[in-house]
């Protein structure tokens, strides 16, 4: 079976190296961008059955980028999770208003996000 | 008769009495300082009939007396009369009355001869009267007049009104300066919590971000992914893991205090299953139970019902209850989490929910009596017989965990005798759709007032068209009004707005933030939707659902959330 493709957009290097060391260990493809634009560019230039995004990154935050990806007939229907460390109650509103498919916190356990992954991409 | 007074001088109490009263009311209207004393003037030169009258201010800073309202006197002048103040034998009567705190009357300066006579051709004095204004007992400034109009000295009666109305400028100054402290403290208050606020943002985003880094490389190891763990080493693992945690939930509390605090503590509450917190807490507790020989277990009754709660918050409360009882079990002691449902509890507003009742028992030390009182204050920490260095905390757990129980309407206490353990019990409500949905559209409300936003409240009305549900059996109608449900659940389109059930009345309602024109549309596409779903009646012949959609609108058609519902039960044109 081929593996499923996972885009993380993340500018925190360490975070990318975590979060692709915990996914490709479930089998997972991670590819990896370090700010919103180049997200944007790897979403429109390739396939991915799940995006991973940061909320504050250089170039084009979170918010932005899950708009853009949503609201493009294109992408639509690829499941999007914020991953984030902001915390407070108007972020994440934020966040579902951008069209986010869930939102995680970087404080969580793993396997929170963990299980949203396998979640969205069973759908 | 002797107590009758002159005609004239009848007549200038009055005018006295009710310029002052006038000048009163001004004052207490908070038309602005300049207006105000600028009518005070008016009001000095029309009632003794003087050339020039002036108010003078200090400027405590620069030691200085100057002119700061005036009648009769140019510009030039008043910018740039200014007297040095804390003279020995003062030349100036204005820089006289401060010092002294009196008023002063002087009917011919030149005959006097204490003071300087200024002889210029607009500005002359003569014959003078000024006045001290005093503040707390403070001399704060002068009230001058200079020469009657009608060349006459001035009297007894001239000083008169000159002390009342000198009253009257002291305390309009004093309401302006408290009302300019007022302001500015406000600013700086609203500049400090905003300050605050990105601080908690900002704080937030830093700390968890290298803390969530560390999470994730530590389970990566622990799996065994980056290659074979030892035992040894799993079990410093288990230690770094739970020290983190410990981390996070120490970020989390003051997080959540800085929130409380600035008020910006608002619950984010849905139905939920009670087991599945309780899993993911305990679950977080495994590994360091395990190390302390503990036996962590949950007892919880099959078929709660759903509780209504912001699910963020009371995982918190979850953990912080369990980690408090983690501290203070000894190895090889006994945690067990438990619940129970209780049925019909009385809120304070006489309003009947139930609750589910939730306990978290240890096999610790156990509190004392006096001791019980203070554990909700918060950075209050109970002074242990235990061996210090073994329990550390912020003290913020308890009553930020108190705060977030009483935010769901539920209560916290503890039950405990030294020496036999500790169990701490919290209620929380029952999801009522219908209960909430009325907390809810209030909610609304009160935001909407604050924001000039819109509060619709959406009627769908099944049962009260004639002779609709006859035509289907009891289970289709069910299968009608479910439907709706769903259909409505589907269109609306922002994460505010809610869609209920209501039971007893077979309607669906909604809560929208929408005006007349949104109110509109969302009818329209779901009385579209609900057109394309094949529905039967009980002779199985497929018909189109009519429905009766009733928009009422906040603040025109009620301004609480009783009265709208209300209004939904009045029969149509009521």
């Amino acid at each position: 079976m081929q593996k499923k493709k996972i885009l993380i957009v993340e500018d925190e290097k360490d975070f990318v190296i975590a979060i692709s060391a915990l996914l490709e260990a479930e089998e997972y493809e991670v590819t990896a961008a370090t700010d919103g634009l180049e997200g944007l560019e790897k979403i429109k230039a390739h396939h991915y059955d799940l995006i991973i995004m940061d909320v504050m990154m250089p170039k084009m935050d979170g918010y932005k980028l899950s708009r853009m990806v949503k609201f493009d007939a294109k992408y639509a229907h690829t499941p999007i999770i914020m991953l984030t460390a902001k915390a407070q109650d108007q972020d994440r509103r934020t966040g579902e208003e951008c069209g986010a498919d869930a939102y995680v916190l970087k404080s969580q356990n793993p396997d929170v996000l963990l299980s949203k992954v396998k979640e969205l991409i069973k759908k | 008769m002797t107590l009758l007074k002159p005609q004239n001088e009848i007549k200038g109490d009055t005018d006295l009495l009710v310029a002052v009263h006038r000048i009163s009311h001004e004052i207490s209207s908070a038309i602005g300082l300049d207006s105000c004393l600028s009518l005070i003037l008016d009001t000095t030169t029309e009632l003794i009939n003087v050339e020039i009258a002036s108010i003078m201010l200090i400027d405590k800073i620069k030691n200085e007396l100057s002119i700061k309202y005036a009648r009769g006197l140019n510009d030039k002048i008043i910018k740039e009369a200014k007297s040095i103040l804390g003279q020995k034998d003062p030349k100036e009567v204005a820089v006289w009355v401060v010092q002294h705190g009196e008023p002063l009357l002087i009917e011919d300066i030149e005959k006097d001869g204490r003071f300087l006579k200024r002889n210029g051709k607009k500005y002359c004095t003569n014959s003078l009267l000024s006045v001290p204004l005093k503040a707390r007992g403070e001399v704060i400034g002068v009230l001058n007049v200079n020469n009657k109009k009608d060349k006459s000295i001035f009297n007894k009666r001239d000083l008169d009104i000159m002390v009342t109305l000198a009253d009257e400028v002291s305390i309009a100054i004093q309401n302006n300066r408290l009302y300019e402290d007022l302001t500015s403290a406000n600013e700086r208050l609203k500049d400090l919590d905003q300050l605050k606020t990105d601080f908690v943002a900002n704080v937030s985003h830093e700390l968890n971000t290298p803390l969530g880094i560390s999470k994730y490389l530590l389970s990566i190891i622990e799996k065994g992914t980056a290659g074979a763990v030892t035992d040894k080493q799993r079990e410093y693992l288990v230690l770094i893991q739970s020290n983190i945690d410990r981390l996070t939930r120490l970020i989390d509390n003051l997080l959540n205090l800085s929130r409380l605090e600035s008020g910006r503590f608002e619950l984010k509450r849905e139905p939920k299953a009670l087991e599945d917190i309780v899993k993911e807490a305990v679950v977080t507790f495994r590994a360091q139970a395990a190390s302390k020989f503990i036996n962590l277990k949950t007892s919880l009754p099959k078929g709660l019902p759903d509780v209504y709660i912001d699910h963020d918050r009371i995982a918190q409360v979850f953990v912080n209850l369990i980690a408090n009882a983690m501290k203070f079990t000894p190895d090889k002691g006994r945690i067990i989490v438990s619940a129970q449902l209780l049925k019909k509890n009385r809120l304070a507003d006489n309003a009947v929910l139930d609750f589910v009742e939730v306990s978290v028992e240890d096999t610790g030390p156990g509190i004392s009596a006096e001791d019980i009182d203070k554990l909700f204050v918060k950075f209050q920490r109970i002074p242990q017989k235990l061996d210090a260095a073994k329990v550390k905390g912020t003290g913020l757990g308890l009553a930020i965990t108190k705060e977030i129980v009483e935010a769901h309407s539920g209560r916290i206490w503890i039950e405990s005798e030294q020496g036999s353990g500790a169990k701490f019990f919290f209620t929380l409500p029952v999801y009522d759709e219908e209960f909430f949905f009325v907390e809810y559209l209030d909610k609304q409300i009160v935001k909407a007032s604050d924001t000039k936003g819109n509060v619709c409240l959406l009627a769908f009305d099944l049962a009260s068209i004639m002779g609709f549900k006859q035509r289907f059996t009891p289970a289709q109608f069910e299968a009608v009004v479910e439907q709706l449900y769903k259909t409505a659940k589907e269109n609306i389109r922002r994460p505010t707005d809610l869609v209920v059930r209501q039971k007893s009345k077979n309607r669906i309602l909604i809560a929208a933030d929408a005006d007349k024109a949104g109110a509109a549309v969302l009818i329209e596409r779901i009385v579209k939707d609900l057109s394309k779903k094949k529905i039967k009646d009980k002779d199985d012949r497929q018909i189109s659902v009519a429905i009766r959609a009733v928009p009422l609108f906040f603040p025109n058609d009620g301004s609480i959330a009783v009265d709208l519902l209300k209004k939904l039960d009045m029969p149509l044109g009521g």
